[in-house]
Order: C-alpha cells, then sequence, then structure tokens
C-alpha cells in the first residue's frame, strides 16, 4: 500500500485507515484467544489481497493526482506571467521596439493559453466528486492533466525562447534581475511540469 | 454466499449499514456480518474503496478523530445517502418479488 501511486497526503490518508481497520480486526482476533503474532497473521489474511485492494483505490489516486497537477498549473500560471510581463515592462523607457513583434505571436499564445485553460476546466470536470461518465473519468482526468502540462510546458518553451534574447539586450539591474526571475520560473516549471504529465501517463497504463 | 453475489449489491449494503449511526469501517463490516446473520463476510478490506467511491458520489460524508492513539475514519449518511437508501429499498421489494415469483415455480399464466 506505500506504493500506491498518487498525491502523497491521500496516500498516507488511506493507510492511517486500513492500518486502523487491520489493528481492530487483530486485537478482535486476541479477544477471541489468539496470542497477538498469530492474530495479526490472521488479520492480514482475513483482510484481503493488498493488490487487489491497492488497485480499488486507483480512480481516487487518478482523480487526486490530476486535480493536483492542474491545480498547480492554476496557481503558477499567473506567476509566470505577472514576472514575465514585469521583465518585459521593466526595460528601458522611450525604446519604441515591442517585444512581440506581431499578431501572429498574440494568436498563438492565446490560443496555447485558451487550451491550456480548456484541459484544466476539463480535468477539473472528470476528476469531480460526481464526474458524468465515472467509469472512464479517472482516465480522462489524467489526460487531461498531461495534455495541460504540455501546453505549459510548450508555453514555457515559447516565452524562454522568444523573450529570453530580446529582453537580455536591455540594460539595468533591475531589468536584468526582473528577466532572470521570470527565466527562473519558467526554467522550474518546464522541468517540474514535464516531470507532473509523465507521471499522469504512466499512471494511466496502470490499471 | 458467493462473493460476486454480494458484490452488486455493496453500496446499498454499506448504506443500510450506516443508516442508524455513523460507523468507521470495520465496525460497518462488523455490522453487515451481523446484520446478515453471517451470510456476508467479505474481506474487510474491500469495504474501504468502496466507502471511498461513496463519499465522492455524495451519499456519505467522513471525519477524522484519534482512537487510541490511533487515527479513526468515521462515515455517516448524507441527506442524498438516506435518499438513495430509500429508493434501492424500494427498487429491492420490486426486484426480490419478481425473482420470488418467478423461482417459486407458481404457473406464471404464460402461454407456450
Amino acid at each position: 500500500m506505500a506504493r500506491l501511486p498518487g498525491p502523497a497526503k491521500a496516500r498516507e490518508e488511506i493507510i492511517a485507515e486500513l492500518r486502523d481497520g487491520l489493528l481492530e480486526v487483530a486485537e478482535a482476533n486476541q479477544r477471541r484467544g489468539l496470542g497477538r503474532g498469530e492474530a495479526v497473521r490472521l488479520a492480514v489474511r482475513q483482510f484481503g489481497d493488498a493488490p487487489t485492494i491497492a488497485a480499488a483505490f486507483w480512480p481516487e489516486m487518478a482523480a487526486a493526482r490530476a486535480r493536483q497537477v492542474v491545480l498547480a498549473l492554476f496557481v503558477t500560471s499567473p506567476v509566470v506571467a505577472a514576472l514575465w510581463v514585469s521583465a518585459a515592462r521593466s526595460r528601458s523607457l522611450g525604446s519604441e521596439s515591442g517585444v512581440f513583434d506581431g499578431s501572429l505571436s498574440h494568436v498563438a499564445a492565446a490560443l496555447l493559453v485558451a487550451a491550456t485553460i480548456g484541459c484544466g476546466l476539463w480535468t477539473m470536470v472528470a476528476a469531480g466528486r460526481a464526474p458524468l461518465w465515472p467509469h472512464i473519468a479517472p482516465q480522462m482526468a489524467l489526460l487531461g492533466a498531461a495534455a495541460m502540462g504540455g501546453f505549459a510546458v510548450a508555453a514555457d518553451l515559447a516565452l524562454l525562447s522568444m523573450l529570453s534574447a530580446p529582453l537580455a539586450s536591455f540594460p539595468g539591474p533591475i531589468h536584468q534581475a526582473a528577466l532572470g526571475a521570470a527565466m527562473l520560473a519558467s526554467g522550474t516549471r518546464l522541468v517540474l511540469t514535464s516531470r507532473a504529465s509523465r507521471s499522469c501517463l504512466a499512471m494511466r497504463a496502470m490499471p | 454466499m458467493r462473493a460476486e453475489a454480494v458484490k452488486g449489491h455493496l453500496d446499498s449494503i454499506l448504506l443500510a449499514s450506516l443508516e442508524a449511526q455513523p460507523l468507521h469501517g470495520y465496525a460497518i463490516m462488523e455490522a453487515v456480518r451481523a446484520g446478515s446473520r453471517a451470510s456476508f463476510d467479505l474481506p474487510t478490506g474491500t469495504v474501504y474503496p468502496a466507502l471511498h467511491r461513496l463519499e465522492r458520489a455524495g451519499l456519505v460524508r467522513s471525519k477524522w478523530s484519534t482512537v487510541s492513539g490511533r487515527r479513526r475514519r468515521t462515515y455517516e449518511l448524507t441527506d442524498r445517502g438516506r435518499r438513495r437508501l430509500r429508493e434501492e429499498r424500494q427498487s429491492w421489494k420490486l426486484f426480490s418479488r419478481a425473482v420470488s415469483n418467478l423461482l417459486s415455480g407458481a404457473p406464471t399464466g404464460a402461454s407456450p
């Protein structure tokens, strides 16, 4: 049960609950006259097959993992965006050259944002308390979370590749510090989100 | 009784066991065993995923407490759970009456 995939807090709560139940069964066996060791061994047999019980928790853990990834992205996205905006605004005043070179990058950015938010909302519905399609909802939730992660990785890569060089050419310690913070935030989130998306896809393959 | 026969009715059985008072997992299994006069004797661990599923569906709610130094999760029916239990009882009455009629071997009146 300690290897149950998913968020650590949800796993700890399940293990705590099962431990309480197992100990209750063992204590009941002792009251019937068995020694402690035999009571515990019998309790483990009476509890049932551990892999089967763990598999039965998979839908719950899948939904929890998907929600965890989506909420992390919903929280960090405005922060990362704000850091890039402040880096862009902190460059020298009076410069007429824009950071974005035209409507195409604006459209691409808007589509990326829309796709990311759409995946996130879809995942929250699929991972919710009363999903519309309960039998496939956990699979859909994990896929939605992985997709949202993929779009966020694409967005961070785009920000780093499109904005780092143009913004780095502007002088000033404040601007450089702001740019450094934005790059660090995007780079860190890119690595963590890639790992999270991969873990969601790996979890889909488990049941 | 074979475990497969119980599986399809496990949710209703668990809701019924919580009707009188909040209980934790092991106490629920004991209530089911006692209430069925030992006809249902499922592995204790199987009840927990089912209870979590019922909670996600809004039919039961849980709260944590500490008993004898151990964390314990206790479940109780929600209003929605009580409504569902009433519906399940009604469905079961109709179903069991129909099956009893068929299994009793009484003439059905249908022509061959």
